[in-house]
């Protein structure tokens, strides 16, 4: 009777230990002989020094089909560039959050992702912003005030991250050529790892600005030797550059 | 008949596949088939976002001293590519290569396929891992 009371104890204990985070963090991952197993830590960016991406993980994108009111929309958003003027229209100029896609930044910025049991954060160089990804198996939230980021949900398929996104204001911009969107937005995102390249492809479905759904894509390296700095978007920093370099360029061109 | 559908059509096809090039106030005033270059005297480097701003005086080809700011990539890019705040300094003598703002403004791009910016003979790069040869 003792001996089954101490077992028990012990299978108590053990059982408590096997269910801990530390334990589930340290779980074995679904295997495929990489090593790189549902692993998207480290600190990712543009590729450099003359690097491409592995011809497999070439971007994949569908250009958008506008309903009349996401035309107009992008009209509106893309008329400085028409004219060949600075896009001060952009919400980047004006260091308004960046919304999920244009996070990333012009290209040169890096991000990196910080895994946890229940989430992924993507930390954004780009005006230093940061994204959650819940992993816990959540579903979206029924009601939700309209966000700049959205809410996200993931999961793994494969090796491949999932997120789902909605919940979003209308305030941002989907690419720095000024593609907007509706708060009916829901986006969808896919990370493909091969090696130490990434391959992100997001998915547009806003059937109130686009009539069908299309996608964006990046690819980014992994860079070993790279830590995320600071980069904030200060008003007052972008307008000292816009006096110095772009208002004196913004005026129409000069006769020749 | 061109439609108004169909320009918009094709602007936005054009400015969806080139979106990417656009720093984050756009390139649209920057002449980006034409570079242009010039030998000068660095006036000042401003090390800051969103881009660092190289300013220079140079001599065009009748001899006119013009003074230009010509915008570089940010902070931490050139810190990557290994700058500092004090790479390049007032009175150094530079030879750079950039693309001049369309109305003739003293304004530019200097990074971009054929951006080059030389210090006393010596490339420095301006992109995270550019080779510059020396």
């Amino acid at each position: 009777m003792r001996n089954r009371m101490i077992g028990a104890a012990v299978a108590a204990v053990c059982l408590v230990f096997a269910l801990s985070p530390r334990a589930i963090a340290q779980a074995p991952k679904a295997a495929t002989g990489t090593g790189l197993d549902h692993d998207l830590s480290g600190v990712w960016g543009e590729f450099t020094g003359g690097a491409r991406p592995p011809q497999g993980l070439a971007r994949r994108s569908q250009p958008p089909v506008m309903t009349p009111e996401g035309q107009a929309r992008f009209e509106e958003n893309a008329s400085q560039t028409k004219q060949g003027l600075p896009v001060t229209k952009s919400p980047a100029f004006q260091c308004l959050p960046s919304g999920p896609l244009q996070a990333y930044g012009p290209g040169t910025y890096a991000v990196e992702f910080i895994q946890t049991p229940q989430r992924i954060l993507m930390l954004l160089e780009y005006a230093h912003q940061w994204r959650e990804i819940w992993m816990d198996g959540r579903p979206m939230p029924k009601e939700s005030d309209p966000l700049w980021m959205g809410y996200a949900v993931g999961h793994w398929d494969g090796n491949d991250l999932v997120v789902e996104m909605g919940d979003f204001n209308d305030l941002t911009w989907l690419d720095s050529g000024g593609h907007g969107h509706s708060a009916q937005l829901k986006l969808t995102e896919r990370f493909h790892r091969e090696g130490n390249a990434l391959l992100e492809t997001a998915t547009v479905d806003d059937p109130k600005y686009y009539k069908q759904p299309w996608s964006t894509s990046r690819t980014l390296e992994r860079h070993t030797d790279w830590e995320v700095g600071e980069s904030f978007c200060v008003r007052d920093e972008e307008t000292r550059f816009e006096n110095v370099v772009v208002n004196p360029a913004a005026n129409p061109p000069a006769a020749k | 008949m061109v439609t108004k559908r169909f320009v918009v059509f094709i602007l936005a096809t054009v400015l969806w596949v080139s979106a990417p090039v656009f720093a984050h106030h756009g390139g649209a005033q920057y002449d980006l088939q034409h570079h242009t270059t010039l030998t000068g005297t660095v006036t000042g480097l401003l090390w800051s976002n969103p881009h660092c701003v190289l300013s220079f005086d140079a001599a065009d080809d009748k001899g006119v001293v013009k003074h230009w700011s010509v915008e570089l990539h940010n902070p931490l890019v050139l810190t990557r590519a290994g700058w500092t705040s004090t790479s390049v300094k007032p009175g150094d003598e530079i030879q750079v290569t950039f693309y001049p703002a369309k109305n003739g403004a003293g304004s530019g791009r200097l990074y971009g396929d054929e951006a080059k910016l030389s210090l006393h003979g010596k490339r420095l790069p301006l992109e995270t891992g550019e080779d510059v040869g020396n």
